[in-house]
């Protein structure tokens, strides 16, 4: 692994934000494992980004929209592409970052875009004091402030990303009501590796002979 | 890969397959019988046994699409197969590498594969006893060897001495084998012949094991282990020596036992089996279809899986496995746990 010097961090995809505040262990295993698995509800999303990057005609001629737009953060180490990026006539930027399912407040979304308008910040040499989250499942834009907290919060996951991505080695599972709503269950395991008392036993018992077992055929 | 998916079988002789639209047309020679297309997104894998033709639109799909493509001699002995890119899961490849390196890391994993094999032949011989007439004690025999074996597997201080265990146990397990197959079935099993098999029950097992092997193949690779890289059967070129390793426990409980029922109820005969000139015995044509039909609703079935506690279909405990692999050798697990019955 090569060396990474204080002025250059190791660059974190903005996407990894989003993911490792849903989980950090499936931020771990896309990271470090290149495992990817998609679901009915990735498979949409896919879909509707297709849909979002195609540029379509624009109802509001007086604002500039940018779709798929590269951006990223020299000092923060961060790196992504904006789904939509409105410039506004009075120069107002703001990302609007698409989401197939519905909107939750404080969630894993809201650190994504704030660290799309810090990005946008330092490119565009622009305050960004508003993004945008929009919900396809409740047809609805969410806008949301940009504010000291919500910026803390980026550049703290930024860091918890880095180290995760430094130490080679995956956070523990989650195992709870996320779990079941995560399109990488099967190749995380999550119960399994929580529950090592059953998996222990099963280990100590795999030289004596098994009771004899059922053949349903 | 929590959808157990289909693997399309061809083996025609002259048969072509080609891309159409998001389907997969089969064309028999001389354009004979109907237009026959597949939806590839219902299709795992595409395998050919034998002289099959597959148009280069078709490959790149699947390729794109991580859909392995294999190809098998007539026999069922696996030849090649295509697939996508190597998946990037360099560390656990990395890690992979390590533990084979490391005999302290390296001899539990082969332990614990060879334990689950015996442990799976273990209770095919016990269901034999009970279905058993006069050769009820000597299958008890048997399977009370098979628990000396086992115990030997346990207590192996280094893979020489595993790899005799091993070979001592097979051998009173395939003479069980052989004890299990009905003298009114028109076939007997002389112990394990292969390269090349010379009797129908051999020939039989050879094809079988052939397939398990190609889905255990799969699997490492779909997981982002080297096939290559194994634990009992350590490295030698060419040789898929992990998914050797992985497929010892499936051996007994999913091949043998398909061959039994399917020699036992007579599915199989004599009359599905060829002799070559100079000796070898395979499957005849319409012999491989009734045994891949069979494979196929096989591999649907559901058995209880003792580590994720619930039911399993036959053809998904590779993946399951092979995950077990995974995270043992990352160690997040504190070993590797073979899938017994």
């Amino acid at each position: 692994m090569t060396a990474v010097g204080a002025e250059d961090p190791w660059p974190v995809p903005l996407s990894a934000l989003e993911h490792y505040a849903y989980c950090p262990r499936q931020a771990g295993l896309i990271l470090l494992e290149d495992a990817y698995a998609d679901d009915a509800a990735t498979v949409r999303g896919t879909l509707a980004h297709h849909r979002i990057h195609d540029p379509g005609h624009d109802k509001r001629p007086q604002v500039r929209t940018l779709r798929a737009l590269p951006v990223w953060h020299d000092e923060l180490g961060l790196t992504g592409v904006c789904d939509v990026v409105e410039v506004h006539p009075d120069g107002t930027v703001l990302p609007v970052e698409h989401k197939s399912g519905s909107y939750t407040p404080g969630g894993p979304a809201d650190v994504q875009v704030a660290a799309q308008a810090m990005c946008l910040e330092q490119r565009m040499d622009t305050a960004v004091p508003t993004a945008a989250i929009y919900a396809m499942a409740d047809r609805r834009r969410h806008t949301l402030a940009v504010d000291a907290s919500l910026r803390e919060r980026v550049c703290a996951t930024a860091e918890a990303v880095r180290a995760v991505m430094a130490r080679e080695e995956l956070p523990a599972p989650a195992a709870d009501q996320r779990c079941r709503r995560c399109s990488m269950n099967t190749g995380c395991m999550p119960k399994v590796l929580a529950g090592t008392r059953r998996y222990n036993r099963l280990l100590a018992e795999l030289y004596t002979p098994s009771h004899e077992t059922d053949w349903d055929d | 890969m929590t959808e157990l998916l289909n693997t399309l079988y061809v083996q025609t002789p002259g048969a072509s397959l080609h891309l159409d639209g998001d389907a997969v047309r089969i064309a028999l020679p001389d354009g004979g019988g109907p237009r026959r297309t597949l939806p590839l997104l219902r299709l795992e894998s595409i395998v050919l046994l034998g002289n099959i033709s597959v148009s280069a639109p078709l490959l790149s799909r699947c390729a794109d699409d991580g859909r392995a493509v294999v190809w098998m001699s007539r026999g069922g002995r696996f030849r090649c197969r295509l697939d996508g890119p190597t998946r990037g899961n360099v560390l656990l490849r990395h890690a992979q590498h390590l533990a084979h390196a490391d005999p302290v890391v390296r001899l539990p994993i082969a332990r614990a594969c060879v334990a689950g094999k015996i442990q799976n032949c273990r209770q095919v011989v016990l269901k034999g006893a009970r279905d058993a007439g006069d050769t009820k004690d000597a299958l008890r025999g048997i399977a009370a060897d098979l628990e000396d074996s086992l115990a030997a597997a346990g207590a192996a201080e280094d893979l020489d001495v595993l790899m005799g265990v091993e070979g001592a146990a097979a051998r009173s397990y395939f003479e069980a084998l052989a004890m299990m197959i009905r003298k009114d079935s028109g076939l007997s099993f002389p112990g394990r012949i292969k390269r090349p098999p010379t009797d129908g029950v051999n020939a039989l097992l050879s094809f079988l094991y052939g397939l398990v092997r190609s889905s255990v193949h799969g699997a490492c690779e779909q997981v982002g282990l080297d096939p290559y890289v194994g634990f009992l059967h350590g490295i030698r070129p060419g040789k898929p020596a992990l998914a050797l390793d992985l497929m010892e426990e499936f051996r007994p409980a999913i091949a043998d036992r398909l061959a039994l029922t399917l020699i036992n109820r007579r599915q199989v005969s004599a009359d599905d089996f060829e002799q070559l000139e100079g000796g070898a015995v395979q499957l005849t044509e319409d012999g491989r279809k009734t045994v891949l039909t069979a494979w196929q609703q096989h591999r649907q079935k559901e058995r209880p899986h003792p580590v994720l506690g619930r039911r399993v279909a036959h053809g998904l405990v590779p993946f399951v496995q092979s995950r077990l692999m995974a995270r043992t050798l990352r160690e997040e697990l504190p070993g590797y746990l073979p899938w017994t019955v």
